[in-house]
């Protein structure tokens, strides 16, 4: 079947999978192409999707989207958020007059004379961003906002009001229009600050963000076709389009922290001479219009038209979607049959986003064995899919609250990934890194990092920088929520299912049942359980069968399988 | 995948390997099965200074102080403070550990490195920094993990093995350097801390894998998780036997480079370490608004130069100092004219240190031309290609044969004297007492400028830059007559501003400035 038959089958189909019972040991099927998946929906189906679409997923939200079925779940998925209340102080010290403590500072004047001001209210920012990933629901919104983020990239720019305008920027619109983002994005105050568009003028262009624009935000660069021909644009583009984009700045006032920073455009330092194309945009001349104050202020607007009826847009984006939902290897028939697949669906829906997210989740090939299990799960994913789908429960203080959300925000920097400190403005080196990808995230240093963080959780046992006591996970209170966890080989496997992609071999699983049971019969255990059940409130029962359930995921959870999702 | 297929090793049986005529003996020695002589036990340490290092403050180029008060003046180094190598050059005043160094005969300054058509990214130039590519050539691998991959494609299964039972590289910090990525992997293992090292526990691993997505990255993990472990007890022995942990100093690239002298002490044959010094990015604050020779940039040189000097110090107590040689390296040099808040920019080339018992000491190349009124986004012209040390250093250091050191640097380049004494072959094939230079007139020029010089029968490439790096045009690029050559370089459409012409042979190079009215 050629791309095009699979895209009318999907544009035209009813993507409608039939609901069905938990079936665990159900083996999966291989198929290709875009056609709508409609094969076995059982707890691995649902918990792949759910894996790759958001951040650790519980038991019971899998169980549900078993029961609601694949349309359903996608489609709960892909239903926009509200957004989210702002960052808060969070401190008592450093004290600012503008803003108290548990108030929003993101709209409130930032002034730069009180020591730790700005420090302290971008770990607040940091620290609400770790937030929203623990506590989102059933929703792609942060997987997606984290997509943007590492594609449209913008580091620390040292004001955390103007990236958390820009992250908000990337959340609102993180299942929307891409078009319509990129265009958003290219006048962002914070893109303007980190990809020198703010300096970019006239009479000296600053051809930074022109250049990335094309290269990692929209076209890709293409092979070398001649001197400066990168194949989907040139270098004569990339000076055109630094010069159409000339007299944008952001505007703020050092010495007024009352300023709100505010993107301006200036028409005297706006180039209005004609600016010629190559051959690769047909030779199309941009040409400035408008009057006074307004020439030249909605040339950016064209700017982003012009590069948007290339089809390169809509598949170099495709192609990322991919390696982030999928797979990294992209070989020709992925290209041919998925890439371009999806392309063609990007360009029928004027590149609105979700269409292609819906399609991407929803197709055979998402539910193939080449697809499930394979991705090495980025920092953000292991450590929220260890605390998250394992129900840690934060501090409810809230200076505590944010020191622990703090915790997970170190503890992915140790494992490389962290928001707004990206390596380069190409995102975090495992998405495009050839030939390694998303092996980088682990190696030598970072490996014993991710132990060293679930045997924590696990046992309970990690202290937290101003936060009282110990933290960790409940494993009792997790582990009732299956099915009959009296019974070590019906516990074993269910946890099994929820927390690895795969089934495992009996070696696996016996190796397992040693680390639960210690020296106890399987019947101790039950008995163990029973007492627990029984009494929940009584600490002796409790501690005894958590002494047996830490050994039992701290094994589980340094086992390579873990790290694939 | 457009990556070039390396040529086999039998080709190099037909392929006289001859430069200005003179037979490369370093061929000879090496065994055609096997390119890398297997005695060879010499060690490489990278130092790569992340962010862009200023080197007009790092070396300072006294003959050109006038000029460089009228657009620097607000970070510019007093010229009385500099460390004094020559008349008319010094180091940064922070930097006496290097300039002992240099009194000893074991530093080698190579002054304005960089590349044609400068990238002003740091992303885009570190990759080309690390793969050893041209501007224009996107490549996934390191110009190390090609070295690597000549005697080690197979890595990394079976390895830890008898024949190979040490790291074959090491990076110091937690994600493996691009320089040493091969096809398949890195061939460099991160490592943060010895003393810390634990073994990991290693679960019930599955009996088989299959031979799917799922089961190639299960195998990368296992083997990962492995050999983890494998090396870190080789690690802790090397570690334990050079006497273990050495107090931190507060010099984290100190401390960097004092865990690579326990390994090397400790008997490892890891062949190439890379450490980090990071902050060179300096847009702002780069020195005290006042006092130039204090402040940011002062400090990170000051690390740099002490851990340096300590780092040899050591090495030279373990008695490993014929083993070990190092060189520093960054993205890119700044601007020459300083910015409104204290720093500077992004700019092009830089001078790089290469230091060791073994370098040919010295200062290789002249002093950068700064030009009365240079353009707001000027930077320092190149005189010397990277690659060219990169060739160097695989050549006289590790014995690669040139051809395959063409191979691994994607063509042939000029071979510059960096190492010297003890290593196994000094090819001594640079003429040291010929000096390449040549007069542009009329400059300033308005419609042409004709370039005059000297040359033996040679190579020669000639080319013009612009102020930011590029290469505009090549006026020559070919072999040419003994004698007096002059070549009219036509300016007409040139746009006003700061040229360079860069005449590079196959045993010198020179870059002079030239100005268009």
């Amino acid at each position: 079947m050629d791309r095009r038959t699979t895209l009318r089958k999907f544009l035209g189909a009813d993507a409608a999978a039939s609901t069905g019972t938990v079936l665990q040991d159900d083996a999966l099927p291989i198929a290709g192409g875009l056609t709508p998946y409609f094969g076995t929906w059982n707890y691995a189906t649902a918990a792949h999707l759910l894996r790759r679409a958001m951040f650790g997923p519980t038991h019971d939200q899998i169980v549900k989207a078993v029961s609601e079925g694949l349309p359903a779940t996608l489609a709960q998925l892909l239903s926009p958020s509200t957004l989210p209340d702002p960052p808060v102080v969070y401190y008592d010290t450093p004290v600012d007059p503008n803003v108290g403590k548990g108030s929003s500072w993101v709209t409130t004047p930032l002034n730069q004379q009180i020591q730790g001001n700005v420090n302290f209210k971008e770990t607040s920012l940091y620290a609400w961003l770790m937030e929203q990933m623990f506590t989102e629901k059933v929703s792609l919104t942060e997987k997606m906002t984290l997509f943007w983020h590492n594609h449209f990239v913008v580091s620390n720019i040292y004001d955390p009001r103007m990236n958390f305008d820009y992250i908000t920027l990337l959340r609102k619109n993180c299942l929307g229009n891409f078009k319509s983002l990129a265009t958003q994005i290219t006048i962002d105050k914070a893109m303007l600050i980190y990809l020198n568009g703010n300096t970019n003028n006239k009479n000296a262009p600053n051809e930074n963000y022109a250049r990335e624009l094309m290269e990692l935000f929209t076209l890709g660069k293409g092979e070398l076709a001649g001197p400066g021909d990168y194949t989907t644009y040139t270098e004569q583009d990339v000076e055109a389009l630094a010069k159409a984009l000339t007299g944008w700045f952001v505007y703020t006032n050092r010495n007024d922290p009352t300023v709100y920073p505010e993107a301006r455009f200036n028409s005297n330092a706006h180039d209005a001479t004609s600016k010629q194309l190559s051959h690769r945009f047909n030779n199309k001349v941009i040409v400035t219009t408008g009057s006074g104050i307004e020439r030249g202020k909605t040339e950016y607007q064209e700017v982003i038209d012009i590069i948007f009826q290339k089809r390169e847009a809509a598949t170099f984006i495709c192609r990322k979607l991919y390696r982030y939902f999928i797979y990294y290897k992209v070989n020709a028939s992925i290209e041919n049959e998925i890439v371009e697949g999806l392309g063609d669906i990007l360009i029928a829906n004027n590149f609105d986003i979700a269409p292609v997210v819906e399609a991407l989740l929803g197709s055979s090939h998402f539910y193939s064995e080449e697809a499930l299990g394979c991705m090495i799960r980025p920092p953000y994913e292991f450590v929220f899919n260890t605390v998250k789908a394992m129900k840690y429960v934060p501090p409810t203080d809230l200076a505590e609250k944010y020191n622990a959300y703090l915790f997970f925000y170190r503890n992915t920097t140790g494992m490389q990934q962290t928001y707004f400190d990206l390596p380069s403005v190409a995102g975090w080196t495992p998405y495009y890194q050839e030939p390694s990808f998303h092996e980088i995230w682990v190696n030598s240093v970072t490996l014993p990092l991710r132990t060293t963080f679930t045997t924590g959780f696990a046992n309970r046992a990690v202290r937290i920088r101003n936060v009282a006591g110990m933290a960790g996970l409940e494993l009792a209170i997790y582990v009732s929520g299956f099915s009959n966890p009296g019974s070590a080989t019906q516990l074993i496997d269910d946890v099994v299912a929820h927390l690895l992609p795969q089934a495992i071999y009996q070696n696996q699983k016996d190796y397992l049942k040693t680390k639960l049971l210690g020296a106890n019969t399987e019947a101790q255990w039950t008995t163990m359980w029973n007492n627990y059940k029984n009494n929940p409130t009584n600490t002796q029962a409790k501690t005894a069968v958590e002494t047996r359930l830490k050994p039992l995921f701290v094994s589980l959870l340094s086992m390579p399988e873990y790290y694939l999702s | 995948m457009k990556r070039r297929k390396f040529l086999q090793v039998s080709s190099l049986a037909s392929v006289p390997i001859l430069i200005n005529g003179i037979p490369v003996s370093a061929v000879a020695r090496n065994s055609f099965l096997d390119f890398v002589s297997p005695d060879n036990d010499k060690i490489l340490v990278l130092i790569q200074m992340t962010g862009g290092n200023d080197g007009l403050n790092m070396v300072l180029p006294l003959d050109q102080y006038s000029n460089l008060a009228k657009v620097r003046s607000k970070i510019l180094i007093p010229e009385a403070l500099g460390v004094k190598l020559r008349d008319d050059l010094a180091l940064h005043p922070v930097m006496t550990g290097l300039k002992s160094l240099y009194d000893d005969a074991k530093l080698k300054l190579v002054q304005s490195v960089g590349y044609p058509d400068q990238n002003r990214s740091h992303f885009r130039s570190t990759d080309i920094w690390t793969s050893g590519s041209s501007a224009s050539q996107v490549e996934p691998t390191g110009w190390l993990g090609r070295f690597y991959n000549q005697n080690h494609s197979s890595y990394p299964t079976g390895y830890p093995s008898s024949d190979n039972p040490d790291p074959l590289a090491i990076t110091i910090g937690s994600l493996v350097s691009q320089t040493c990525q091969g096809p398949i992997a890195n061939f460099s293992l991160a490592i943060n801390d010895p003393a810390t090292l634990a073994q990991l526990t290693e679960p019930a691993f599955p009996p088989s894998l299959p031979s799917t997505n799922y089961g190639n990255e299960l195998k990368y993990l296992i083997e990962t998780l492995k050999q983890t472990n494998d090396y870190t007890d080789v690690i802790k022995d090397a570690y334990a036997a050079a006497g273990g942990t050495i107090a931190t100093t507060g010099n984290r690239l100190l401390d960097q480079l004092n865990v690579v002298v326990q390994l090397i002490k400790g008997g490892m044959k890891t062949k190439v370490y890379v450490v980090n010094i990071g902050g060179f990015d300096t847009h702002n604050s780069q020195c005290d608004p006042v006092d130039h020779e204090i402040g940011d940039h002062a400090d990170l040189l000051k690390q740099l130069s002490d851990a340096i000097a300590g780092f040899q110090a050591e090495i030279k107590k373990a008695g490993v100092e014929k083993r070990v040689m190092g060189m520093t390296f960054s993205e890119f040099g700044r601007r020459i004219q300083a910015n409104d808040s204290t720093g500077t920019d992004h700019g092009s080339a830089a001078p790089l240190f290469i230091f060791g018992h073994c370098v040919n000491p010295g200062i290789l190349g002249n002093n950068p031309t700064i030009n009365e009124r240079p353009a707001n986004d000027e930077g320092v012209a190149m005189q010397y290609d990277f690659r060219s040390i990169y060739a160097s250093i695989l050549i006289d250091w590790f014995e690669v044969s040139s051809s395959i050191v063409s191979d691994i640097l994607f063509k042939e380049f000029q071979k510059l004297p960096v190492v010297d004494g003890c290593a196994p072959t000094s090819v001594s094939d640079y003429d040291r007492d010929f000096s390449l230079d040549f007069e542009t007139y009329p400059n300033p020029a308005s419609d042409y400028s004709n370039i005059s010089f000297e040359s033996r029968n040679e190579f020669i490439r000639i080319s013009l830059f612009n102020s930011l790096g590029s290469e505009l045009k090549v006026l020559h690029s070919g072999r040419m007559t003994d004698g007096k050559h002059t070549i009219k370089l036509d300016t007409q459409e040139l746009t006003a501003g700061n040229y360079y012409v860069r005449i590079a042979s196959e045993s010198a190079q020179k870059t002079k400035a030239l100005i268009k009215l």
